[in-house]
């Protein structure tokens, strides 16, 4: 079931409702009953996939916590070998299998496995097998009981706001909420609303309309000029943006309606001022992810050796890569990301720019530097192949002549930069004049003409052919 | 719940039933101004759009999606044929979009020739996606008070026209530039007739080549294509399906361009393919790959003038 669809509407005021009726004994219940439904809305019988990776992690859990020594490690170690076989299976089989043939053609062999076909990838998997992975990880290094019933731990896996696409909570986090009795509160319940009617505006009035030419500019690449890949390129940063911020502010709204605080996964990354800090701002819940429970235990092994230290960033990028897709432009988009603070910090440490220049040049200059860089990985991310890749960068750095594609028809493209525009104005008011509200403001008039201009903007020009969350697919 | 909630629910409802009242009359007061823009200034394409259905005149249409808009020139149709001419084309459309608006203006005007300009994929399921869109975006605004589009949106888009029936301004979704703006910038001139000359050429590096290997035609299309040729036939109306020129590698023929010719053949109805005629494979008469210039659309749209006078000379009884 997708937000962005009036089936949704139905179930989400559906299950709200029951959710404040029922007493606080049955909501787990209620809860769960209805995130199986609306992970089944996708494809029913991936429902098993899901309810393996739960028996076998609720009894890690318990067995972890049990043991201690080297049984306690090789219990995670199954853990982590269960969870990572079914990501690799669906996910990953293919396309290690298409380059294993790739590299026995060369040697002018045949590969014997045939590709695995009929299997769709589970949706939401990659973020549903993370959240679970915290959960055994957590409990072994000894930051969470090891929770004894089922149906909790079931939720904390399963708890519909969260469960295609994420944020990847922590077991700290949610376990705990969901034996706290919710009560209805006015003003967390708008406040939970508001956060949805911007993640609505974001999808479906931003992501969606640029979604448009980002499509068309994309999938025909060989039909485009420079400045067209350019801005492109950059309507893809802003899309990807909003889609997936998007979806995390209608996760993060509807869990908190019913009184579930998600951690925020997005701190609008664009006024970071440098690299790392975006990083520090995009997608919190996997980048702690991958800080907490891959970069650190390299970073404890490296002993402060900085080349090491360095290299283990590279590497966690690279993985992160793999995670979004079993695809080179991903491991590509992973490298470059990777690289690029990898540089930045080299630059930091040996130019040391801040003797220099003030910090608000720094700030400036760092923030048009770091959209230059996210963006161009961001092509990396959304070119269809490496051959496309490569094409695209030589028409942009080489500004390959031709006119401005402006959409069909051209009117279109004031669409574009008018949310675009939008987006800008709105993340820059809140990152730097936080005292500049609307649908917060103090004032009635004010905050009703918020309501109603993001409404009647939704109405408008919004998409609503029900395109998937980009983050779905991973 | 406890008494303190019920009344906090209360009050959300209450705070709920104002938002939507207010909604409901801004969306009221503005579709109201959107309708009139729509109805009294209508620009470009919809101005192309309201043309076709609400007062069609001439004696020849022209239909088919952006190939068709920029390479039919129908003021040169009018002056070697004496007929007067209206390209009622649609960047992004296909057949769906075409029989849906050749069945309205039919009720209202008969056309002694309809050309129909085809694209290579033009029964595929993409293309009957992205014509669906356009088409919704024009016939929307109707639904209202046309039952015969209110039926298309019915069989077509149904969840749109749930949303157009309930907000008003919902209708004019994706046009409100175009209606804002349409007033002082007219990109239909007046004179053209719905053609819309592009100029110079941006055709840079090798030919791009033209694959549909996954492509599979759309049943509802096809049987859309075969609606349009079987309308035309029963009213005695000329029909010329054509594939204007193309500049890129050549392809022999596509899945849909098959299923078309055999369409054709059963109804006895011609072909005629342009689409890679030596005489216009030459860069300068191209803006892009897919679209002629204003030279290259006056050259076809001469020839095909001419090859039409000949077929009608020939057809004389």
């Amino acid at each position: 079931m997708l937000f962005n669809s009036l089936e949704f509407v139905g179930f989400f005021l559906i299950v709200t409702s029951l959710f404040f009726i029922l007493p606080h004994k049955y909501r787990w219940l209620l809860l769960l009953l209805s995130s199986c439904y609306f992970y089944m809305a996708f494809i029913p019988i991936y429902i098993l996939v899901l309810a393996f990776t739960i028996v076998v992690d609720y009894f890690a859990g318990i067995l972890i916590e049990k043991s201690a020594g080297a049984k306690r490690k090789w219990f995670l170690r199954m853990s982590i070998v269960a969870n990572i076989s079914i990501l690799s299976f669906f996910k990953y089989f293919n396309f290690f299998n298409d380059n294993i043939s790739f590299l026995l053609k060369l040697f002018h062999f045949t590969n014997p496995v045939s590709n695995l076909s009929g299997f769709a990838l589970p949706i939401g998997l990659s973020f549903h097998t993370f959240q679970a992975m915290s959960y055994t990880i957590e409990v072994y290094h000894g930051n969470q009981k090891a929770e004894r019933k089922f149906g909790i731990y079931a939720l904390y896996v399963m708890f519909y706001p969260q469960l295609v696409a994420g944020p990847i909570e922590r077991p700290q986090n949610m376990i705990h909420q969901f034996y706290e009795p919710k009560k209805f509160e006015y003003n967390r319940v708008v406040a939970g609303l508001k956060i949805i009617l911007w993640g609505f505006f974001k999808k479906l009035v931003i992501a969606d309309r640029l979604s448009i030419y980002v499509n068309a500019v994309f999938n025909n690449p060989s039909h485009h000029s420079g400045k067209t890949f350019f801005i492109a390129t950059f309507f893809f940063w802003l899309q990807i943006y909003c889609d997936f911020s998007g979806y995390s502010d209608i996760a993060i709204g509807t869990a908190k309606v019913m009184g579930y605080n998600l951690m925020e996964n997005f701190h609008r990354p664009m006024f970071g001022g440098s690299i790392t800090n975006f990083w520090n701002r995009w997608h919190l819940s996997l980048y702690s992810w991958f800080r907490d429970y891959v970069f650190t235990p390299l970073a404890k092994t490296a002993r402060r050796n900085r080349t090491k230290l360095l290299a283990y960033v590279v590497i966690v990028f690279l993985l992160s890569g793999l995670w979004h897709g079993a695809n080179w432009t991903y491991v590509m988009w992973g490298g470059f990301t990777g690289l690029s603070i990898v540089a930045e910090r080299i630059y930091r440490d040996k130019v040391k720019p801040q003797k220099y220049i003030s910090r608000l040049w720094m700030k400036i200059l760092g923030t048009i530097i770091t959209f230059f860089i996210t963006g161009t990985a961001g092509m990396f991310f959304r070119a269809n192949s490496v051959k496309d890749i490569f094409h695209i960068s030589k028409s942009i750095i080489t500004m390959k002549p031709g006119a401005l594609f402006k959409g069909s028809p051209p009117i279109n493209f004031y669409y574009y930069l008018l949310v675009a525009l939008t987006l800008l104005s709105v993340e820059f008011c809140q990152e730097y004049l936080p005292q500049v509200k609307l649908l917060n403001s103090k004032h009635l008039v004010l905050r009703y003409t918020g309501y109603v201009l993001i409404l009647m903007i939704i109405l408008m020009i919004g998409v609503f052919n029900g395109s998937q969350f980009i983050y779905f697919q991973f | 719940m406890t008494k303190e909630e019920t009344k906090q629910v209360g009050r959300l409802f209450k705070k709920l039933f104002i938002l939507l009242v207010l909604l409901f009359v801004f969306d009221r007061i503005i579709g109201t101004f959107l309708e009139n823009a729509y109805k009294t200034a209508p620009q470009g394409d919809i101005k192309t759009f309201t043309h076709s259905i609400t007062n069609p005149s001439e004696d020849i249409f022209i239909y088919g999606s952006s190939r068709a808009v920029h390479a039919y020139d129908p003021a040169i149709f009018t002056d070697s044929l004496g007929l007067s001419c209206f390209n009622c084309g649609r960047e992004n459309s296909n057949i769906l979009y075409h029989t849906a608006i050749l069945k309205e203006m039919l009720k209202k005007h008969t056309p002694e020739i309809v050309v129909l300009d085809i694209s290579a994929k033009e029964l595929t399921w993409r293309a009957a996606e992205n014509s669906k869109l356009v088409l919704a975006s024009m016939i929307l605004p109707y639904v209202r008070n046309d039952t015969s589009f209110k039926n298309i949106a019915e069989h077509l888009f149904p969840d749109e026209l749930r949303k157009a029936e309930v907000s008003k301004i919902y209708a004019y979704n994706s046009l409100v530039l175009s209606l804002a703006v349409g007033k002082r910038k007219i990109k239909h001139d007046k004179n053209l007739n719905g053609y819309v000359p592009l100029h110079g050429n941006k055709i840079q590096g090798k030919l791009p080549s033209f694959t549909d290997e996954n492509d599979k035609t759309d049943i509802l299309t096809t049987q859309n294509f075969e609606e349009f040729v079987r309308t035309l036939k029963e009213k005695n109306i000329r029909l010329y399906v054509i594939q204007s020129p193309l500049l890129v590698q050549h392809f022999k023929s596509t899945i849909s361009l098959d299923t078309i010719k055999s369409i054709l053949n059963r109804y006895n109805e011609p072909f005629w393919d342009y689409g890679f005629d030596t005489a216009f494979a030459k860069k300068q008469y191209f803006y892009d790959n897919l679209h002629l210039n204003t030279t290259g659309a006056t050259l076809f749209s001469a020839k095909l003038v001419s090859d039409i006078k000949a077929d009608v000379k020939k057809n004389q009884p």
